[in-house]
């Protein structure tokens, strides 16, 4: 009999979400995160990809030449992810990241001022419009950002730093709440 | 060190997302000799002046890139991705 029984949580389940007049922290429930990688030159993979994927359950964000994160608010089962993976493959291989990689919303009024403190990547909605992503160092943590609204982005951490990048974004966040 | 780089992926980027790894040089030929490859391993010019490097966008795009740039006035002068075969490293 094992002493310690290992449990299966989302990195992030007993953080409580942050509100507040300026800034608010939350993460989603766990859904499905899909990491598509193709030939770099391939300029059609985007679309294929979209194809594959219905385009009202998973939203595709840029990540390098090559490569997209497929993010869908629901869990994907293994049988569904295998259909995706055939109906890709050989030109794009999918990765289940969904466990891999944490969500961490923010949004609020003040979303930019608090990011600036931590990205170099110039966040004005001129520069960085809704819809764009980029794969940046927030603080030390490397993480995929992406502007879901006009004071509203997504955070991709890896897992084991999503609890870091949590702390740093609550402690970054003080000022303006 | 330049502190802004034009990742041509990316764009304009800090330093800090990216790790060097040294001079991009020709490699020689696999029977070129022990004595251009102990030169190209270990041996390194420091000049004052242009010098190509590989840069890897390790907290980006993760892809491998050439920058050219002066060690004196630190000018990034350009900027491209390694397994670019339409130019020739100059
Ligand atoms: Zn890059």
């Amino acid at each position: 009999m094992p002493e310690f029984q290992i449990s299966r949580r989302p990195a992030l389940s007993d953080k409580q979400p942050v509100t507040g007049p300026g800034i608010e922290i939350s993460t989603p429930p766990p859904g499905a995160i899909l990491h598509a990688l193709a030939q770099p030159g391939d300029a059609g993979a985007r679309g294929f990809i979209e194809s594959a994927l219905m385009s009202d359950i998973f939203s595709i964000r840029p990540v390098s030449p090559g490569q997209w994160f497929s993010v869908a608010d629901d869990p994907l089962s293994h049988a569904d992810f295998r259909n995706l993976c055939e109906a890709l493959e050989p030109r794009v291989d999918l990765v289940d990241q969904s466990h891999g990689r944490t969500r961490i919303i923010v949004q609020g009024p003040q979303v930019e001022a608090m990011l600036a403190k931590g990205t170099a990547i110039d966040l004005h909605i001129d520069q960085f419009t809704v819809g764009s992503a980029a794969s940046t160092l927030i603080g030390h943590v490397s993480a995929h950002l992406t502007r879901t609204g006009e004071h509203c982005f997504e955070i991709l951490v890896l897992r084991s730093f999503a609890e870091n990048m949590w702390d740093d974004l609550v402690r970054m966040s003080r000022e303006f709440n | 060190m330049a502190s802004l780089v034009p990742c041509p992926h990316c764009g304009l980027r800090p330093k800090e997302e990216f790790t060097i790894k040294g001079a991009a040089l020709p490699r020689p030929s696999p029977d070129a000799g022990a004595d251009a490859w102990l030169d190209h391993v270990y041996l390194r010019d420091n000049p004052r002046g242009a010098l190509d490097e590989f840069w890897h966008h390790t907290s980006g795009c993760r892809r491998w890139l050439i920058v050219s740039r002066d060690t004196f006035s630190h000018e990034i002068s350009a900027c491209r991705d390694a397994a670019d075969p339409a130019k020739e490293r100059s």
